[in-house]
């Protein structure tokens, strides 16, 4: 027999299903209300199964009812599921909270010596103008290191510049300036090049080291002029320093270069005002440069009357001593990491 | 060179504070590198002299002076110097003067006795360090005088750093010329006074090497007092410009060198043959023992002064130590000459003895003025220390002295190599005021340098002088280059800044290490290499020529090892120096740990394979790293269980191990320390590659695991089943090692993954497995490989 009574309260009961099912506390609290309710012998589930038992007139009114209720039941257990899942996830994203302060993985680090860094730099400065790069033996011999760069065997020049030498007649490059002689000697003007490498000189002491490094720089054509090398230079020192500094042009003295000049350049601690670097004067000597001497062109076969170059030679440890402050030449060649990981 | 400039005002009038006249020569090419101000004294220190003095008694040293200072009244001053004497003549600060350092001088009451005034040292009136005894005053000083008025003060004192092709500025009249060249001044012209020949007699001098000593004078000064002593003037120029006081007649020819630039030298007749003078080369198995009392060993070349009995001097750079001038001398043989450059050179650079004199004649005296300087030397000897002079005597070679010839400078020249245009009437008046003579040419002018300006031949060389007496600064700089202009390069070419950032990027920092290196350690890394001695190293682990980069990078390390570093990673690209070329290297070293201590990554000590993996990372830029091969190989360097060469494309190029311990000496055994040395040329070159379409379809995965013979090289392996896998192979992957199969450990488990992968279809499973079963008979056959079940 159908259950008339169960029929007839059916909406009491749905009413309190829905607050029990809101009221659920844990997912298997609603787990349980679910299965009293449509579960296989649930509540909602056996008044279906007596529908059949029902007056046919009232039936339709009945199953309508009946589905109804299930229908509503589904849902709220449907969001309150939705619920819970939705306080699951939360909770599991709360354990799992990344700590993006923690720090990050990472690998070790490396870097060029402050010499190459500078070296680059200067390459790169002058490679924008239009200078390939040349390169030259460390071991030279006589004729290139001294005697095609117009030094006399003798000559007092020739001892500002001590020598290393090795048994046979060779000896270690002075300057890079031996490249000027043989590149000119396989390539003809126009000719623009620079030079870097190390040199040697047999002197140590807290402002020597036996070995350096130049970058040397020769341009021949058939209308450079001394006025040229001065716009060059300035061009590379403001590049180099990225600032507007005072150059100086001192004459002096190279036999492979006439006219011959030091530069200097505007101290760039004390903006000239005058300080222990420059020892008041104002002025840093940084380099050392000229007109090509004639006499080199009939070493290497450019005819002299046609063609003017010049030439320029520059201490890169000097350089980069007064870009970056560092006091020691000497760090240069210890390698010390501590040193090194500052120029990374 | 110190130059004074209270003297060089005697020869060129300027009226600039020193700062601008300091300046106006380093813009003329003469860097004055320090300017040392000499200041004057207080006006109230005057010129004393001791009139009456006494002992104090019950004193030890103290003694009650009378001193005349030209007042109405005599002073009294209390003195302990040990040089006070009666008539003798002393500054004087007066009461209420401020003495140097500051003290203001009062009367004072010592022990009874008041003094008035002090009696002043050298160090008290600012003249030198000396403290400890009064400064003695010439007999001739005029009493009363300011002792400012007396010694010329104030004065300022320049050191000026001349570069080697300017001998002719080596004097106080060499400098005034360029001080009148640079503010524009007249210079005075001092004839000396011609000392009259009293005395008919000559010192025989017989010249042999002419072409060495072109021009030769001589004076016989007879009688000189042994009495004479050096005059104040002259002991302070002297003292400004660095010479120290011998004797009145050494200080003379100093002064006379350090006045117009020619060196001399004196010598006592008494002392030498009476045959006279021999100028002459030496010849080997000859002695001389210099002033220095330094033993020479001459050879054929050396310039020597001889007399009969051997040599007595070499010529132009320093006396013997028997002729020279003694105190007892009476009779001097004054000489000036023109030795040449080459000559002096020769002995200099033999000897490696250097004097104030040779320094002049390597760089070139003036071939023109040696009987001017007998003149002078003469005027001041007789001047000051009495004597009879004989005539000038005097040997020219004309035609042996280096002539002026003259030279065409073009004004077409000028411009093209200044580029700037200077006027003619500038041009001009520069090149006459630097040459004897300069007449207008069609195309410029043309000039005669004067004989003292060694420097001056060519029209090069007038064009310097053009431009530094215009002045560099107004020669206008000029900007013809494009900035935007960049040198050619290759897209195939690999920088090296990429090779050095592959490693940066892997945690190496560059070094940079001498080149010259201990040759036993070179030795012990390279044995089978000679490495090129230096003939004059600056120490003996700095000197030979390193054949391998490691031994200075080990250097490095070691530097680095010892300040406790918990990794060092270094490298450096540089030349190694081998039997007749020069290899551009690069070298690694690695150490330590892997990555910085770190909360997410297990620390883990540097092995072999992290450092193969920063080799081939290098490989890497050249596209062809498959090319690159590793084979195990013993070498002196490393351990022997782990170390091998590299090779690329076929070529041997380079080593990869753990460093021999037995090299790092007091590193600790358990420290494993890897390094690898590869040519880097090889480097150089990238692989140009065209775009290969990717394939659209899907891969098939399989891994295998093998059992072999655990010797067996796992790249022979790999070779194999590359060879034997047929075209879909994409990817082959070594996945695992795994050592200890077998209880005797004789064998490995290898584990490979497979994928292959078609470009125009998919695969299926039935030909890849006919691919692996064909790779499994070929690894059988050839390795005894089993697939691990």
């Amino acid at each position: 027999m159908p259950d008339l009574k169960a029929y007839s309260q059916l909406d009491v009961y749905a009413r309190q299903a829905v607050e029990d099912i809101q009221a659920a506390g844990s997912e298997s609290e609603l787990e349980a209300l679910r299965v009293a309710a449509l579960g296989k012998k649930g509540h909602i589930t056996a008044l279906l199964k007596t529908i059949g038992t029902l007056d046919a007139q009232l039936r339709p009114a009945a199953g309508k009812k009946i589905t109804a209720v299930k229908k509503q039941i589904e849902s709220e257990i449907q969001s309150k599921r939705a619920y819970f899942e939705h306080l699951e996830y939360e909770r599991s994203l709360e354990s799992q909270r990344v700590d993006v302060t923690l720090p990050a993985r990472c690998e070790a680090f490396g870097g060029p010596h402050p010499l190459t860094h500078t070296l680059t730099r200067m390459q790169e400065i002058f490679s924008r103008v239009g200078f390939d790069v040349a390169f030259g033996p460390e071991i030279e011999d006589d004729y290139h290191n001294f005697e095609a760069l117009n030094f006399p065997a003798n000559h007092p020049a020739r001892a500002m510049q001590d020598t290393f030498y090795f048994d046979d007649d060779k000896l270690l490059r002075t300057h890079t300036s031996p490249v000027q002689i043989r590149y000119m000697k396989h390539n003809s003007p126009p000719i623009r090049i620079v030079a870097p490498g190390r040199v040697y000189r047999c002197d140590s002491d807290v402002t020597h080291t036996p070995m350096f490094h130049q970058l040397e720089g020769l341009v021949v054509d058939d209308s450079t002029t001394f006025a040229d090398l001065k716009g060059m230079l300035e061009y590379f020192v403001a590049e180099f320093f990225e600032a507007d500094l005072a150059l100086r042009f001192r004459p002096s003295y190279f036999p492979f270069t006439e006219p011959s000049a030091e530069v200097d350049i505007s101290c760039v601690f004390c903006n000239g005002d005058g300080c222990n670097v420059c020892k008041k004067s104002g002025w840093l000597e940084v380099l050392g440069c000229g007109m090509v001497h004639p006499a080199l062109y009939g070493h290497v076969n450019i005819d002299q009357e046609k063609f003017t170059g010049y030439a320029f030679g520059m201490g890169v440890e000097r350089f980069t001593m007064l870009r970056y402050g560092v006091g020691d030449l000497r760090l240069f060649f210890k390698n010390d990491i501590d040193m090194l990981d500052q120029f990374r | 060179m110190l130059v004074n400039l209270n003297w060089l005002r005697k020869w060129c009038d300027f009226d600039l504070p020193a700062r601008d006249l300091a300046d106006a020569l380093t813009m003329i090419g003469l860097e004055v590198q320090s300017i040392s101000d000499v200041p004057a004294c207080d006006e109230k220190i005057v010129v004393g002299q001791i009139r009456q003095m006494q002992p104090i008694e019950g004193s030890k040293n103290l003694n009650l002076c009378s001193v005349d200072v030209n007042q109405t009244d005599a002073l009294q001053i209390v003195c302990a110097a040990p040089n006070a004497k009666i008539e003798g003549k002393y500054p004087v600060a007066l009461k209420g003067s401020v003495i140097s350092g500051g003290n203001k001088i009062e009367p004072v009451v010592i022990g009874n006795h008041a003094s008035d005034a002090m009696l002043c040292s050298e160090a008290e009136i600012g003249l030198s360090d000396v403290s400890d005894t009064l400064c003695e005053l010439d007999e001739a000083a005029a009493v009363g005088i300011s002792v400012n008025e007396y010694f010329q003060l104030p004065d300022c004192v320049l050191d000026i750093d001349l570069t080697p092709n300017r001998g002719d500025c080596l004097s106080i009249r060499g400098v005034a010329r360029e001080v009148s060249l640079a503010v524009e001044q007249k210079l005075y012209s001092h004839k000396p006074t011609a000392v009259e020949a009293l005395n008919p007699d000559e010192f025989p001098v017989k010249i042999v090497h002419r072409e060495d000593c072109p021009v030769y004078c001589g004076r016989l000064i007879r009688g000189i007092s042994t009495d004479a002593a050096t005059p104040d003037w002259m002991r302070y120029r002297l003292h400004q410009t660095g010479h120290r006081c011998i004797h009145p007649i050494v200080d003379i020819t100093n002064y006379v060198m350090m006045e117009l630039g020619q060196p001399m030298h004196a010598f006592d007749v008494d002392l030498m043959d009476a045959d006279g003078i021999i100028v002459r080369r030496s010849k080997s198995g000859e002695s001389l023992t210099l002033l220095n009392e330094e033993k020479l060993k001459l050879d054929d070349h050396c310039l020597l002064i001889a007399d009969k009995s051997g040599p007595i001097g070499l010529a132009g750079v320093m006396g013997g130590h028997t002729s020279g001038i003694v105190p007892t001398t009476v009779n001097v043989f004054l000489e000036a000459a023109f030795f040449t450059p080459d000559a002096i050179r020769r002995s200099v650079a033999k000897f490696a003895v250097h004097s104030d004199a040779s320094h002049r004649f390597e760089r070139g005296v003036d071939p023109m003025r040696q009987a001017e300087a007998i003149e002078r030397a003469s005027e001041l000897i007789v001047q000051i220390a009495g004597g009879i002079c004989g005539p000038v005597q005097e040997i020219r070679n004309d035609s042996l002295v280096p002539a002026k010839r003259p030279c065409l400078v073009r004004q077409s020249r000028v411009r093209k190599v200044l580029g700037v245009d200077i006027p003619d009437d500038k041009i001009e008046s520069i090149l006459s005021s630097v040459n004897d003579m300069a007449a207008s040419h069609r195309e410029g002018w043309e000039v005669t340098p004067p004989p003292f300006r060694f420097d001056l031949e060519a029209e090069h060389d007038q064009i310097e002088e053009i431009a530094r007496v215009y002045g560099y600064d107004r020669i206008p700089s000029s900007v013809k280059f494009d900035v935007t202009q960049t040198a050619k390069s290759s897209e195939t070419d690999v920088p090296q800044s990429a090779i050095r950032n592959t490693l940066h990027s892997q945690g190496y920092y560059e070094a940079i290490t001498y080149s010259f290196v201990d040759p036993q350690l070179n030795l012990r890394l390279h044995p089978d290499a000679v490495a090129k001695p230096l003939s004059n190293p600056i120490a003996d682990n700095l000197s030979v020529m390193r054949t391998m980069v490691l031994p200075g990078l080990i250097g490095a390390f070691l530097e680095n090892y010892r300040r406790q570093k918990s990794r060092i990673c270094l490298y450096e690209i540089g030349r190694v120096f081998l039997a007749d070329t020069e290899v551009n290297r690069l070298a690694g070293i690695a150490f330590g740990e892997a990555a910085p201590a770190q909360w997410a990554v297990p620390p883990r000590k540097i092995d072999f394979f992290d450092v193969k993996g920063h080799v081939m990372r290098l490989f890497e830029l050249t596209r062809k790293s498959h090319d690159v091969k590793f084979i195990a190989a013993p070498i002196q360097a490393m351990m022997p269980n782990c170390s091998a060469h590299i090779q690329f494309a076929g070529t041997p190029c380079g080593i990869i191990g753990a460093i021999n311990s037995e090299i790092l000496g007091d590193v600790d055994s358990d420290h494993e320390v890897f390094a690898f040395e590869i040519d880097v040329d090889v480097l150089s070159k990238r692989e140009f590659r065209h775009y290969e379409s990717v394939s659209q379809f899907p891969s098939v995965i399989r891994d295998i695991s093998l059992v072999v013979r655990s010797e067996l090289p796992v790249a022979e392996l790999e070779k194999a089943i590359r060879e034997s896998a047929g075209e879909f192979l994409e990817i082959l992957i070594l996945f695992d090692v795994y050592y200890g199969v077998s209880v005797d450990f004789k064998t490995k488990s290898v584990a490979f993954r497979l994928t292959y992968r078609s470009k125009s279809r998919t695969l299926t499973d039935v030909e890849v497995d006919r691919s692996i079963a064909g790779i499994l008979n070929v690894l059988d056959e050839q390795f005894g490989a089993k697939l691990r079940t």
